[in-house]
């Protein structure tokens, strides 16, 4: 399994690969549903913080979680892009869809707001 | 007349996503782009090169040539696949179109392919492969407000 993610208060957060291709995708996707299925965890912070280049594999890994925490009321979030990162996420409209902030700190506040809304 | 060719074959797997949009990168230095115009090539090189690896090849892996070339401030990539190839072009083309229904491809391949490039061309012939060529003049007007930002002065 991949040591760039931890689960904190219930909240998966997911330290994004450097480069998010295709391959780098799936092996984050596999992860990430390992947990999701194994902990019954459904929401998710994607930390973009290190992560320089990203083409549409990210969208579909970003879009396919969404899909799935949906499904049990859970919560996707993600923070920390750079520009060449937020330029392809508003490209493909992904960020009228799913929660955006500028840090990880905002981010879990956001997840934090979200849970008492829904206890 | 400055004019550079080369040429790329590799195998279609996951693996190599990576390793053809550097390459396409590195090629392009000669032009002296900005790192925008970069990430929009490796963008660019990276869809195809995906496209063919899980389309036409459907994971099961083939041969991908990527042909780059330089024509004055022009650069060129074409990657070609021996592949399924594509019944319906067009279609393909369209947003949020995909073959796959597993719900992880975004259906944004050649959305942003045709966005970061200059023009986008694809050619294919179902059960024979196909052929996708791109093009973007590096240094062009557009790009002006980055490169003053960038580097403080106008080329």
């Amino acid at each position: 399994m991949n040591n760039n993610m931890y689960v904190k208060s219930n909240v998966l957060i997911v330290e994004a690969d450097v480069e998010i291709d295709h391959h780098r995708a799936e092996r984050t996707r596999k992860s990430v549903d390992f947990i999701m299925d194994n902990m019954g965890i459904d929401k998710i912070i994607f930390d973009f913080r290190e992560t320089q280049f990203m083409d549409s594999s990210g969208i579909g890994l970003i879009m396919g979680r969404y899909e799935k925490a949906k499904l049990t009321g859970g919560r996707v979030v993600i923070a920390n892009m750079n520009s060449s990162v937020d330029r392809v996420i508003k490209m493909s409209g992904l960020d009228n869809k799913i929660c955006v902030r500028n840090s990880l700190s905002e981010a879990i506040d956001e997840m934090n707001a979200y849970k008492s809304k829904n206890v | 007349m400055n004019n550079h060719k080369a040429e790329i074959v590799i195998n279609a797997v996951s693996e190599n996503e990576a390793f053809a949009r550097v390459v396409a990168a590195a090629f392009v230095t000669k032009l002296d782009p900005t790192i925008e115009e970069m990430a929009d090539i490796k963008t660019a090189v990276s869809e195809a090169v995906t496209n063919s690896i899980i389309h036409a090849y459907d994971n099961k892996g083939g041969i991908i040539k990527i042909e780059l070339e330089i024509k004055d401030d022009v650069f060129y990539v074409d990657v070609i696949d021996y592949g399924m190839g594509i019944e319906n072009v067009k279609k393909a083309m369209e947003p949020m179109f995909t073959t796959l229904d597993s719900g992880e491809r975004s259906g944004m391949g050649f959305v942003f392919m045709e966005a970061f490039m200059d023009e986008l061309n694809v050619s294919s012939i179902v059960g024979e492969g196909t052929r996708v060529h791109m093009k973007k003049r590096i240094g062009s007007v557009s790009d002006t407000a980055t490169e003053v930002a960038l580097h403080g002065t106008k080329r």
